[in-house]
């Protein structure tokens, strides 16, 4: 087994909860993803074994990136947004480097996958 | 890489890893199914904060490109935690905001947690300084340590008396309930006023025969 998830960095607000975004999502009639899945078709899903035990408080629901997570994004200068003011924003500062991520946009594609320098970044809300 | 596993566990999002199909919590960032079960990704230090305080703070942030709407989950709904050597401290941010701050010693480290009520922002700094452990309060809108009167800056840590500057300590925030049942051992720092609502009496079905 590789030990790449040694580098994995795990952001989270904010982490925040799924609960309350998947259900908000729910709530704004969020388009799932009508695209191809990105992941390998055939990936292994501990889930789907026969007979698994599922830890418990666990639900199943509508499947790997129904919700489309953002896998490779862009970023523009703070003046080429036009976000209200009062947005809420998980702000990351890493290495002199700062990054700005909606909540009201996490709330619907719920993860981006990003980097900073050599550091591996999962945003989630 | 992590992708959206879809699934609920403890009411929180999970997620899937590209290499082994491993299913993480979007909350403890551990592995919970699968060949890396857990395993654990680090928590890095995150803001949550509007958009024009940060932009503010930081001009040449770069943002996400993406459109989005002005999002009406507040801060102070949520409660705000830190997780220092797998242990977790928390409280709710409303009471946070109420004192100011409030130390604790989580993990074996003593920290602070800061608030900016008038930011609905908040920080939490470990209080060892030059391998000195402090009792940084906030006074007057800045991290202080009262013995000495040095202040630092509550959003950046960075010192304003030639001190250097506090080091940050990994956050996570969510909403109390979920937070108490994901990490039942977190020492929750002030206990809510409420706990948790009272809920709705369950209405029987009426069952209607054609």
């Amino acid at each position: 087994m590789t030990t790449s998830w040694s580098r994995r960095r795990f952001l989270k607000s904010a982490q925040l909860l799924a609960a309350p975004a998947l259900l908000t999502a729910c709530g704004q009639s969020v388009s799932l993803s009508t695209n191809a899945t990105v992941f390998e078709p055939g990936l292994f899903d501990p889930t789907d074994v026969p007979g698994v035990t599922l830890p418990e408080g666990y639900f199943r629901s509508w499947g790997r990136d129904r919700i489309r997570p953002v896998y490779e994004p862009n970023f523009v200068s703070a003046g080429s947004v036009g976000w209200p003011d009062e947005e809420l924003v998980i702000g990351v500062n890493i290495n002199g480097q700062q990054r700005a991520y909606p909540v009201g946009f996490l709330s619907s594609r719920e993860i981006v996958i990003d980097q900073i320098d050599d550091i591996p970044l999962l945003v989630t809300w | 890489m992590l992708g959206n596993q879809g699934d609920l566990w403890m009411n929180a999002q999970t997620l899937f890893d590209h290499d082994t199909g491993s299913v993480w919590s979007q909350v403890t960032g551990s592995a919970i199914l699968g060949p890396l079960e857990g395993t654990s990704l680090e928590l890095l230090p995150s803001e949550l904060s509007s958009w024009s305080d940060w932009r503010n703070e930081f001009p040449t942030t770069r943002a996400l490109a993406a459109t989005t709407s002005f999002n009406t989950f507040f801060i102070r709904n949520l409660a705000v935690a830190a997780r220092v050597n797998d242990e977790v401290a928390g409280l709710e941010f409303k009471d946070l905001a109420r004192v100011g701050s409030i130390s604790a010693i989580v993990g074996g480290e003593p920290i602070v947690f800061v608030a900016h009520p008038e930011l609905e922002r908040w920080s939490v700094f470990s209080q060892v300084v030059n391998g000195q452990t402090l009792d940084l309060q906030r006074i007057e809108g800045f991290v202080a340590d009262p013995a000495t009167g040095d202040r630092w800056d509550p959003s950046t840590g960075a010192s304003f008396d030639g001190n250097p500057a506090l080091d940050r300590v990994p956050t996570l925030s969510s909403n109390f309930n979920n937070f108490i049942d994901i990490f039942p051992d977190a020492q929750v720092l002030i206990e809510p006023e409420i706990i948790r609502p009272i809920p709705d009496p369950v209405k029987p079905y009426t069952i209607i025969m054609e």
